[in-house]
């Protein structure tokens, strides 16, 4: 390849000749940012993001669409094209209306990702989502039942009716993770040896415990308690945090850790310096904030006035307390709501909680104090104490205020205001505090510096004023809640790990996060369309059961509940925020998306347009990518803009819904959109998103054989897309390859055999139903000789199982009646017409064709990717003539277009090789050298006078005459025969056509024939055929049939089988008796009434068969999707496929089939489907497994797959005389 | 006044009547009929009644011509159907000019002493329905020349010498732009023709192809032959259905005398041309734009290289230039490079046609020689003001274009002068604005414009020119900051330089060459809240002078706001916050009894 040379950013490189800038930086590696730029696609230049200064240039140049020149000095980095990108990226990001990340999720401090366990929770897939929770949070159990839930307040259900109970669902989930015997257990990293000291073990020194654990560190956790969990033990109630529930999810986390020591206090028991000593190299201090607030009023000291903390943690270790009958409680926290609902279980006859202002202000959960309303606790509301009256030096009464609320004050909430005069008291045997905490400043150790009492930390490390030494929680913050403190143990972890491993400590990057704003700033009518679903409420113990008792209350969502609930989500954050190019771009260039704020588009969701799609033009940014590759490379033109100006948008013509307009529903706008505007719909209760997995696969629908990956979470597909440098489709699909798959994931899936009886299918046990197939086949062997059984076997199954189907037929059913359905040239008149294991052409040569010649039905209907890669040639200059009756979208693209019918595309080809030899426009040295049976082709092409027939036509003569001369003129001519409506023979003379005109056997010419399910190929080359083994070996040939005899150690039956349309003739006539079938594909145009007339039949099936008549025996078959193994596509390119999903019925279909086998009489062993392709590798040439990676199958030929060794002169095969040309 | 002579050998009186689309709008139509029918009346045969494209003064219309058989010639001015009996019975039977409704030959001097008529050579002289009158005076012999004795070099080369830019706009040297494409490779080639005339204010195009369609035609073979190009085709804009309705005809009179066609005059050349008419978008006026549109496509632009004359229309080398240039073309081959590059100046030679509007006393069509300063045009062609107030600014150039100030207006009008200012020559459009013009108003109001017919396709001139325009919008109305003018030059910067075609890179100069020039007037919008040329209505009030008023209840009976009050003779009032500042008090006072603040 001819090169380029230029400079980059001051580096010399060269790039290939005709590359774009673009082009010419990514070949070395250099990364410029854009939107629109699709490599399938011509450039647009429509983002500007990927502008470049090129010397001796007026401005800045698009890298897409500029040509390298050779010198040319390009800049890609400047600060000026930095400051345009990003103005660009802003502009595009005030007219961006959607939410990246979901509300909750922003809301939460550990930062959760609510919506994707909700979705997770709702597609009942709970042990991902405690996998999903447990990464931003340690303690589900815990959280899920205190946590003061900052995300519900968010929840954009808010303003339809109700948030969402997402707290619930955590629970839910924590709880069913936690009873479900095999309780979640995180992946550890190798151990570094690096120790660690967690001073304090409450929520945040577990937090950060846990997230180093995993990193593979060795933690110790010293606490100064009997037992670790800090506040969440000693400062929450049993009733609403069972001491066993929170033991068990220390347990959790302790069991990754090394050590824990309890009892053991900093400054007392230990130091700093003596941990340092013992080699500990990170200190995480997390002491909490466990010494109460005053409340600064008279009378505070006297004796029956306790603290809100101090009382909940005597009760909880057990102390005897003497609370008196009247029982007052100063608070309007969570603590204060406990202590009051504590106090009334232990007997208080009266308990009140005093509060300054009203019950909307309270901090407490409003489900805590609606729950302490309905206990008995009676609320004194804008009320504040101001003097405790004692007698004795004890409490009697407290003295408060009145208040009335004034203007909102620093926090938001309206100030409380005394009224004067006001003052009244309350009577009380026993007064509780509970107005906030403190940090225990006199446990912290002198070398560290405090900050308003706080620790003092850097903000952005956690890193305290002693190297080494970090701090985070209560201790740092003050008085917080658990989540905050969680949050603060994970980005402790976080720094630490970084410090560990030598790096700077960095703050988490904030990706830039697009957001609909503030539920006060969004229009309500937005939400209109949602349905109205009450929130499920969290079941309670009845009153009755919980009086006098510290029994939990809240007994916690149902699955069933918990799957209802999910539902309500309303999956605010975007689908493709993991993949969003443009939220990586924003990211990358520091974007301000109000810097620009002007007017936005608002445009109404229309989710109900399309069976596949979902457009969100609010997510639009104009690039065009799915405009053009609906046009230039799917050749449907469903999409275009609308209007001018800002207000242009894609849309379809006149703005009907995309499912009237052309469209396809290939999907292809999908896979080349940069952001979330066009989405699939996913075939799951809840979209996501997540993070998910590929796994690479291959298409079953027809041979192209295009790649796919399967993207999964967990044990569900979440979509199909493909990769776009894989060499097949370049990342193009078509509707089946995109979204049929949705069909192998049907409800009516067989799991288990199945046994008829009267009329109807009911399960049965493997064993039960081997043994019925083994006494009915075996008394039909017996009884009436094996002819009478006949196999066939769709061409959906991979070369393994089909290898292994003919063996079973041959070998333990004894008979050669196989077939296999693939289109409708049977497979033996397929092998005779197109020679052997030639295969003339790869898709390669479609792109290096100078003339392609499409024959038969619509290519672009039923084969469009192939379709793509013509159309890309036309528009290089590749000339096209369409032959057939079908009206098709390449009609428009060709040269020539003959519109011929079906019927008459015989005479056609008869009339045009009768006009080659009449006119001599053969290449005789061709002909002379290369190919036999010549003279037999001219005889009994002499019967066709051209002349004689072209009345026929509609086309002028003169039109087919250019088609031959076209044809014959050019350089690499590539014919592409669909299949569906071609027959054998037309087949047969078209090779003819090309032998005679040389247009064969050479770099970039031939034939492709296209078949429709994916693996043709393989099921003729694994020999289920009833003449040909495996390897298109005759199985007429005593040597052939002895061959392969010895190699499994069975003679092959010799008797002459019947194929395909035999089978299905015979089994009408009912001279057929025992019948098996394999997928219920190979029987798609009969249906279940071939089993009427067979006395015993075994289906091998997906879905279980939808109307009588039945067969005697169905049994489960697994999806492409289930299964691993290998296709042959029509270039004789053989890919692997890999298992997305277990099968259905949790065996695979190779080990059903060897299963049958050996209890039919031939005993199969195979320990996998590796196995299986090493003994076909070993039989067919070609076939060979690479010696380098075991895991992969070789393409069969990698480069050029047309050039695949001849028959030679000896090889007696299969020879239809005189109507097809054999080369020698 | 050399244009005015009769160019055709006859001795019989003739009346012309302008009948382009400005004469029609004002009535030609009905004087034509009156005047035929008035001849019919009086004297049919030794007058012949002429229909003509437009002269150029537009704000006389409907404008008649009545040439004696010696070749005297006297024009009459605003004409009605009703003058027709006199014309005839005073003028033509009597040989008595009607003097008051004639044009005083002091201001015909004034209009036409300093133009230079070349491309509207023939415009309100000859018919533009007939080929005949085109080949009468002289059409078609350029052609006829070039077939004869010039070969596509030579051409190309005496093109390059005259010194011709595109009049499109951009100012690339035509000859070079058609050498370009000439040497491009391959065998099929197009010439298009730029008719998508679509700045506001401007109908040069229009003019030229409803006065005078041959010309166009004849230039376009020229090149044509010149590029190699067998086919051409004609983007106009269907908003001028006479224009294209007289393309057509001219057209198809073409292909009947074998001018269009192929073995065009005998030679070895053959020409195709077609006739395309765009659906009125802006941006079809950009050629790559206009190039799909041509293909069927949505017209968005697309990034060059690759040029037109590399890879153009369906991608094959193209070139395109616009009416005007076209129109140029033939004289300059009849006449000589020399001939054409002896007017204008150094780098810009020959003349250029301006759509003269706005506030110009005598509005219309002028051609004048490239280097005549802005005051020769406004005060000695245009009249001054039509408003008597002070000549403020001019803006050049449509919305693309700039407003350069009064106190610049003796800079020459050449290409370098004018970029040089900040605005563009563009295609022609000049429009006068006196003081009553806010520049703030002005930049809006172009903003709007461009953000309207953006193609959408780029993300700084879809998304930026809004941004613009909203940043103005907020200036206007008295929401403007600090912010606000620092927003704009870095918005204004960012779309000149990173939009991917003409019409975002230079949809920013409104903006900046007001800010460059009129800053004071942004300044005052944003923190005196006011509008000094009292337009912007959010930041003026109207008050009755109470002194002046009489109390004749006009004003009270027209505000749709239902703001004013008073008795019946009595000084009125304006209730302010009713006001909704329309002004109808102001412009229906009939004694000035109305200020605005």
């Amino acid at each position: 390849m001819v090169k380029t040379r230029f400079i980059l950013n001051g580096k010399n490189l060269e790039s290939n000749t005709g590359s774009t800038i673009l082009e010419a930086a990514e070949q070395n590696g250099a990364v410029i940012p854009t939107l629109c730029h699709d490599p399938r696609l011509k450039p647009t230049a429509a983002c500007r993001l990927c502008l470049v200064e090129v010397e001796g240039d007026r401005g800045p140049m698009p890298a897409c669409s500029t040509p390298l020149k050779e010198g040319m000095v390009i800049k890609t980095n400047s600060e000026n094209l930095f400051k345009l990108r990003q103005m660009a990226l802003e502009l595009l990001l005030s007219d961006h209306y959607g939410d990246c990340i979901a509300p909750c999720k922003l809301a939460c401090p550990a930062g959760i990702d609510i919506q994707g366990y909700i979705s997770l929770v709702a597609n009942g897939q709970y042990q991902e989502a405690i996998k999903l929770i447990k990464e931003s949070n340690p303690l589900p159990l815990v959280c899920g039942r205190v946590c003061p839930r900052f995300c519900e307040q968010k929840c954009r259900r808010n303003l339809v009716d109700e948030p969402v109970a997402i707290n619930f669902l955590k629970r839910f989930v924590a709880d069913y993770d936690l009873n479900n015997g095999h309780s979640y257990q995180p992946e550890m990293k190798t151990p570094t040896g690096h120790k660690i000291a967690i001073i304090g073990g409450g929520p945040a020194g577990l937090a950060a415990a846990y997230y180093l654990a995993i990193e593979g560190h060795s933690v110790t956790i010293f606490d100064a308690n009997p037992a670790l969990g800090g506040m969440l033990r000693y400062g929450i109630p049993e009733y609403r945090l069972p001491k066993q529930v929170l033991d068990k999810e220390i347990a959790s986390i302790t069991s990754l850790c090394q050590e824990t020591l309890l009892n053991a206090a900093l400054g007392k028991d230990f130091t700093i310096e003596s941990l340092k000593k013992e080699g500990f190299q990170a200190i995480f201090i997390a002491l909490g904030a466990q010494s109460s607030q005053k409340m600064k009023i008279e009378g505070e000291d006297s004796s029956g006035v306790l603290s809100g903390i101090g009382f909940l943690r005597n009760v909880i270790l057990g102390k005897q307390m003497n609370l008196g009958n009247k029982v007052v409680v100063v608070g309007g926290g969570n603590t204060a709501v406990d202590a009051a609902r504590t106090a009334l279980r232990l007997n208080a006859g009266e308990v009140s909680i005093v509060y300054r202002r009203t019950r909307q202000e309270m901090p407490a959960n409003s489900e805590e104090i609606e729950q302490a309303e309905i206990e008995g606790v009676k609320f004194i509301l804008l009320a504040a104490p101001t003097k405790v009256i004692a007698e004795n030096g004890r409490a009697i009464a407290l003295e408060c205020n009145r208040m009335t609320l004034g203007a909102p004050d620093a926090s938001g909430r309206r100030k409380p205001e005394t009224i004067p005069g006001s003052q009244f008291t309350i009577a009380a045997d026993t007064i509780i505090a509970a107005i906030g905490q403190n940090v225990d400043a006199r446990g912290i150790p002198q070398e560290l510096q405090l900050e308003r009492n706080n620790i003092k930390i850097n903000e952005d490390t956690l890193e305290t004023t002693v190297p080494g030494v970090f701090s985070g929680g209560d201790c740092v913050t003050g008085p917080a809640t658990v989540i905050e403190a969680i949050a603060a143990g994970k980005k402790a972890a976080i720094a630490i790990n970084q410090y560990l491993h030598g790096e700077t400590v960095k703050p988490v990057t904030c990706q830039y996060n697009c957001s609909k704003g503030e539920l006060k700033n969004i229009d309500v009518a937005e939400y209109d369309v949602v349905p109205r679903i009450p929130r499920k409420h969290m079941p309670v113990l009845a009153l009755a059961a919980r009086q006098h008792n510290f029994k939990e209350i809240e007994t916690g969502f149902s699955e069933e509940m918990a799957k209802d609930e999910s539902a309500r989500c309303l999956s605010c954050g975007c689908q493709d925020v993991f993949e969003c190019k443009l939220r990586e771009l924003a990211t990358e260039y520091q974007v301000d998306d109000t810097h620009y704020a002007g007017r936005k588009h608002y445009l109404p969701i229309n989710e109900n347009e399309h069976h596949y799609i979902i457009r969100d033009l609010n997510k639009c940014v104009l690039c065009g990518r799915c405009v053009r590759i609906c046009s230039e490379i799917a050749g449907v033109g469903a999409l275009g803009f609308n209007f001018r100006g800002f207000n242009t948008v894609v849309g379809t013509a006149v703005n009907i819904p995309l499912s009237e307009s052309t469209c396809v529903s290939c999907g292809q706008c999908i896979s080349t959109c940069p952001t979330g505007a066009l989405e699939e719909k996913v075939n799951l209760i809840k979209p996501g998103p997540w993070e998910m997995q590929p796994v690479t696969s291959i298409c079953p629908y027809c041979n192209i054989g295009c790649n796919l990956e399967l993207r999964m979470v967990g044990d569900k597909i979440v979509k199909i897309t493909s990769a776009l440098d894989n060499p097949i489709n370049n990342g193009n699909l078509c509707q089946r390859g995109k979204f049929e798959y949705l069909h192998t994931l049907s409800a009516n899936r067989v799991k288990v055999p199945m046994i008829k009886r009267d009329h109807k299918l009911v399960e049965a046990s493997w064993e039960e139903a081997v043994a019925l197939i083994v006494k009915e086949l075996k008394a039909i062997m017996v009884n009436e000789g094996s002819k009478k059984l006949a196999v066939l076997a769709s061409a959906k199954l991979t070369n393994e199982e089909l290898f292994l189907i003919q063996k079973l037929a041959r070998l333990a059913l004894l008979t050669n009646n196989i077939g296999g359905l693939n289109g409708p040239i049977t497979t033996k008149n397929f092998v005779s017409s197109i020679d052997n294991e030639i295969v003339h052409c790869s898709y390669h040569d479609i792109q290096s064709s100078d003339l392609i010649v499409t024959i038969g039905g619509d290519v672009s209907h039923n084969y469009p990717v192939v379709a793509m890669k013509i159309r890309e040639a036309v528009d290089k200059g590749t000339r096209l003539i369409t032959i057939g009756h079908e009206t098709s979208s390449l009609n428009t693209l060709a040269n020539i277009d003959l519109k011929i019918k079906a019927r008459i595309i015989i005479v056609l080809l008869r009339a045009a090789l009768n006009y080659i030899i009449k006119y001599n426009l053969i290449d005789s040295e061709f002909v002379n050298r290369h190919t036999q049976g010549f003279e037999d082709l001219v005889k009994e092409i002499n019967k066709y006078q051209f002349e004689s027939v072209t009345d026929l036509f509609w086309v002028k003569p003169t039109k087919i005459i250019e088609f031959i001369h076209l044809y014959i003129r050019a350089k690499n001519p590539v014919i592409i025969v669909n299949t569906d409506t071609i027959s054998a023979e037309e087949l047969g003379l078209l090779t003819d056509m090309a032998y005679i005109t040389g247009n064969l056997n050479r770099a970039g010419s031939g034939i492709i024939t296209l078949r429709n399910p994916g693996n043709a190929q393989g099921l003729i080359d694994m020999g289920v055929t009833s003449d040909y083994l495996p390897g298109h070996r005759p199985v007429d040939n005593e040597a052939v049939r002895k061959e392969f005899g010895n190699y499994w150690h069975r003679q092959i039956p010799f008797f002459k089988g019947m194929d395909t349309g035999g089978i299905i003739d015979a089994v009408k006539n009912n001279q057929i008796s025992g019948l098996m079938v394999f997928g219920d594909d190979a029987i798609k145009k009969e249906g279940n009434s071939i089993f009427e007339n067979v006395k015993f039949s075994v289906l091998m099936s997906t879905d279980l068969p939808a109307e009588e008549p039945y067969p005697d025996v169905v049994l489960p078959l697994a999806t492409f999707v289930e299964s691993e193994g290998t296709f042959t596509n029509c270039e004789h390119r053989m890919q692997h496929l890999n298992r997305g999903l277990p099968p259905a019925s949790s065996r695979d279909n190779w080990e059903i089939i060897a299963q049958l086998a050996s209890a039919l009489g031939y005993h199969m062993e195979y320990k996998s489907s590796q196995e299986i392709i090493s003994e076909i590798a070993r039989l067919i040439t070609g076939y060979k497994r690479d010696t380098v990676n075991e895991q992969k199958v070789t393409i069969r030929c990698e480069k050029n797959p047309c050039l695949m060794s001849l028959p030679t002169k000896d090889d007696n095969r299969a020879k239809e005389p005189g109507k097809v040309l054999k080369t020698v | 006044m050399e244009n005015l002579a009769r160019t055709e050998k006859d001795t019989r009186w003739m009346i012309r009547v302008g009948l382009a689309s400005c004469g029609i709008a004002a009535g030609a139509r009905k004087v034509y009929a009156a005047l035929n029918d008035a001849m019919a009346n009086q004297c049919s045969n030794n007058v012949i009644l002429k229909q003509t494209g437009c002269y150029g003064m537009c704000y006389n219309e409907v404008l008649v011509e009545v040439c004696s058989p010696a070749g005297e010639s006297m024009f009459y001015k605003k004409v009605k159907p009703e003058y027709a009996e006199r014309i005839i019975s005073e003028h033509i039977l009597n040989g008595k000019p009607i003097a008051e409704w004639s044009i005083p030959s002091d201001e015909l001097n004034g209009l036409l002493s300093k133009q230079k008529r070349i491309v509207l050579r023939n415009c309100g002289i000859i018919d533009p329905e007939s080929i005949e009158d085109y080949i009468a005076v002289g059409g078609y012999s350029a052609i006829k020349k070039i077939l004869d004795t010039m070969s596509p070099q030579d051409v190309i080369s005496e093109v390059i010498r005259a010194g011709l830019r595109g009049r499109g706009g951009a100012g690339f040297s035509t000859g070079t732009k058609w050498k370009l494409c000439r040497e491009s490779a391959g065998f099929q080639k197009y010439i298009i023709c730029n008719a998508d005339e679509g700045d506001p204010g401007a109908f040069m195009d229009r003019s030229v192809l409803e006065s005078d369609p041959h010309s166009v035609i004849e230039g376009m073979l020229i090149g044509g032959y010149a590029i190699g190009a067998t086919e051409g085709f004609i983007y106009a804009r269907a908003e001028y259905p006479l224009a294209v309705q007289r393309l057509e005809i001219a057209i198809a009179q073409a292909r009947e005398r074998a001018l269009v066609g192929e073995g065009i005059m005998g030679h070895n050349f053959d020409f195709q041309l077609y006739l395309r008419q765009g659906a009125g978008a802006f941006v079809c006026g950009e050629e790559t734009a206009l190039m799909m549109s041509v293909e069927g496509k949505r017209g968005m632009p697309r990034s060059r290289p690759p040029f037109p004359a590399q890879s153009g229309l369906w991608g094959k080398p193209s070139n395109i230039n616009n009416v005007e240039t076209f129109a140029s073309v033939p004289w300059i081959i009849l006449n000589g490079a020399d001939a054409y590059a002896a007017y204008g100046t150094e780098t810009s030679k020959g003349t250029k046609v301006f759509a003269l509007a706005g506030k110009a006393a005598r509005s219309g069509l002028i051609e004048v020689p490239m280097g005549i300063t802005i005051n020769e045009i406004v005060y000695d062609i245009g009249g001054g003001t039509s408003t008597g107030l002070n000549f403020k600014a001019i803006q050049i150039g449509g919305p693309s274009g700039g407003i350069i100030p009064a106190s610049m207006a003796d800079i020459p009008v050449d290409y370098e002068s004018v970029n040089k200012t900040g605005a563009i020559m563009g295609s022609g459009g000049l429009i006068v604005m006196d003081e009553s013009s806010c520049m703030v108003d002005i930049a809006k109001f172009f903003l709007n414009f461009t953000q309207d017919e953006s193609c959408g396709k780029c993300t700084f001139c879809r998304i930026g020119t809004l941004r613009m325009a909203e940043t103005l919008d907020r200036i206007s109305n008295g929401k403007g900051t600090e912010r606000d003018v620092e927003l704009l030059t870095e918005l204004a910067q960012g779309v000149k330089k990173a939009s991917l075609c003409g019409l975002g890179q230079s949809a920013p100069n409104p903006i900046l060459t007001t800010l460059r020039y009129f800053r004071d007037e942004y300044e005052k919008h944003i923190y005196d809240k006011k509008c000094p040329a009292k337009k912007c209505q959010a930041l003026i009030t109207y008050e009755i002078i109470a002194g002046k008023c009489k109390g004749c209840q006009l004003c009270t009976k027209y505000c749709p706001a239902g703001a004013i009050s008073g008795e019946k003779k009595q000084p009125h009032k304006i209730d302010s916050p009713k006001c909704i500042r329309c002004g109808l008090c102001l412009s229906t006072c009939r004694l000035g009894a109305v200020s605005v603040h």
